[in-house]
């Protein structure tokens, strides 16, 4: 699946909904909206539980609170497409704020 | 106090007029069913299987369940229906078919109706304190691993479901009798000749299928909850080696909600007993061939401190 790099700043919908478990190997959500449980991998389950906390958040502030120090553009791409992907799973929204 | 009336003081003529006419009221932990039919391989089932369980001859005590399997002529064809409360879940089977019924019938009562529990499909079996559940979809030999592992010496909580209580994390047992399907029936009756198999159902949905039943030690602690100390993936694959590989515990938890029945009954607090349960156990994927490789392995692991 191509996940369409995004831009712009999300926020994070029903963050009360979303619960995160977190194990060494790896972030299970559950949403407690539709009853779904997924699991991500150590960085994908970092990465929302950042957009969760932040409630707001961008590509550049995501980098940056990943503790990506002067991001390649690759990296940049990488947690772009983890915001794209986030927000196809229904997590994020893009608002204009 | 008078000592306990169990199915085996019944004969098999009398259970087979009892059953027919108005049922008999059996202790299977941690229910009480009352079960009637008037199919006489109902009655060979239960007497070769619940000899050991307690029959209830007061009508005061509180029971679970009211369910029986009648025989029906439908286009000319005898079959078997199973009802709850006079209701009728399933379409009917065979009437060869009609304990194996009794048993999924009894499996689905539980499962749809005793949300007090989060439940799971796994069997579970317990070893000096500490309980295993091994989740696993049809084909994975599960049931036959299982009754292999009650043969040698583990406690039998549930060959089905895991009753997992989301406060305490405890599971309490539902021992019943274990289901064996086609090859397994056979494997097993070699291992333990002298253990006792219910009637064999022919071409059912799941291929040929004959219970076994449950261990004395299994139904003497039925009334002891145990605690999970690891979730075992079995995978029995025709000539592999045995393999044990750490499951992921983020995927072991996908994996127990994806098996379990009524997690979004529970909701948020189903998901959260799942985690905490992942969290304390071992989570492995064992692949096997040998029964004999598979019970050294799980020895070993029962050693662990």
């Amino acid at each position: 699946m191509s996940v369409a790099l995004a831009t712009g700043r999300f926020v994070f919908l029903r963050p009360d909904d979303v619960v995160c478990h977190v194990f060494s190997d790896g972030v299970v959500v559950y949403d407690e909206a539709d009853g779904s449980v997924q699991a991500l991998s150590p960085v994908a389950g970092e990465a929302l539980l950042v957009c969760k906390s932040a409630g707001t958040i961008g590509v550049a502030e995501l980098a940056a609170r990943l503790e990506l120090d002067q991001p390649s553009r690759e990296e940049l791409d990488s947690v772009s497409a983890l915001l794209g992907q986030f927000e196809s799973m229904g997590f994020l929204e893009h608002t204009a704020a | 106090m008078s000592p306990i009336q169990t199915l085996s003081t019944l004969s098999l003529a009398e259970l087979t007029e009892e059953l027919a006419n108005g049922g008999v009221f059996l202790s299977v932990p941690p229910f009480v069913m009352h079960i009637a039919s008037p199919i006489p391989v109902v009655a060979q089932g239960l007497h070769a299987l619940y000899g050991r369980h307690e029959l209830l001859r007061n009508g005061a005590r509180f029971t679970d369940f009211h369910v029986a399997v009648k025989s029906e002529t439908r286009l000319f064809k005898r079959v078997c229906v199973f009802e709850m409360d006079g209701f009728q879940p399933f379409t009917p089977l065979a009437y060869g078919e009609a304990f194996a019924f009794l048993e999924w019938g009894m499996n689905w009562c539980v499962t749809s109706h005793c949300h007090n529990w989060l439940t799971i499909h796994s069997a579970v079996l317990e070893k000096n304190g500490r309980a295993v559940l091994l989740p696993a979809p049809p084909g994975s030999g599960k049931s036959t691993l299982c009754a292999a592992l009650m043969l040698h010496g583990w406690r039998l909580l549930s060959d089905e479901m895991a009753l997992l209580d989301p406060a305490t994390g405890l599971v309490t047992p539902a021992p019943r009798p274990v289901s064996l399907k086609n090859e397994s029936i056979e494997v097993i009756r070699k291992r333990a000749p002298g253990a006792g198999f219910g009637p064999l159902a022919h071409d059912t949905l799941k291929g040929n299928v004959s219970h076994m039943q449950v261990s004395e030690q299994s139904l003497a602690q039925a009334h002891v909850p145990a605690l999970p100390a690891w979730v075992v993936f079995p995978q029995f694959k025709l000539g592999a080696p045995l393999t044990v590989a750490a499951r992921p515990k983020a995927q072991a938890l996908v994996e127990l909600t994806s098996n379990s029945f009524n997690q979004h009954v529970h909701g948020r607090a189903g998901f959260e007993a799942l985690a905490r349960l992942v969290e304390r156990c071992g989570c492995h994927d064992l692949t096997y061939q040998s029964l004999d490789d598979a019970l050294v392995w799980f020895d070993a692991l029962e050693r662990l401190p």
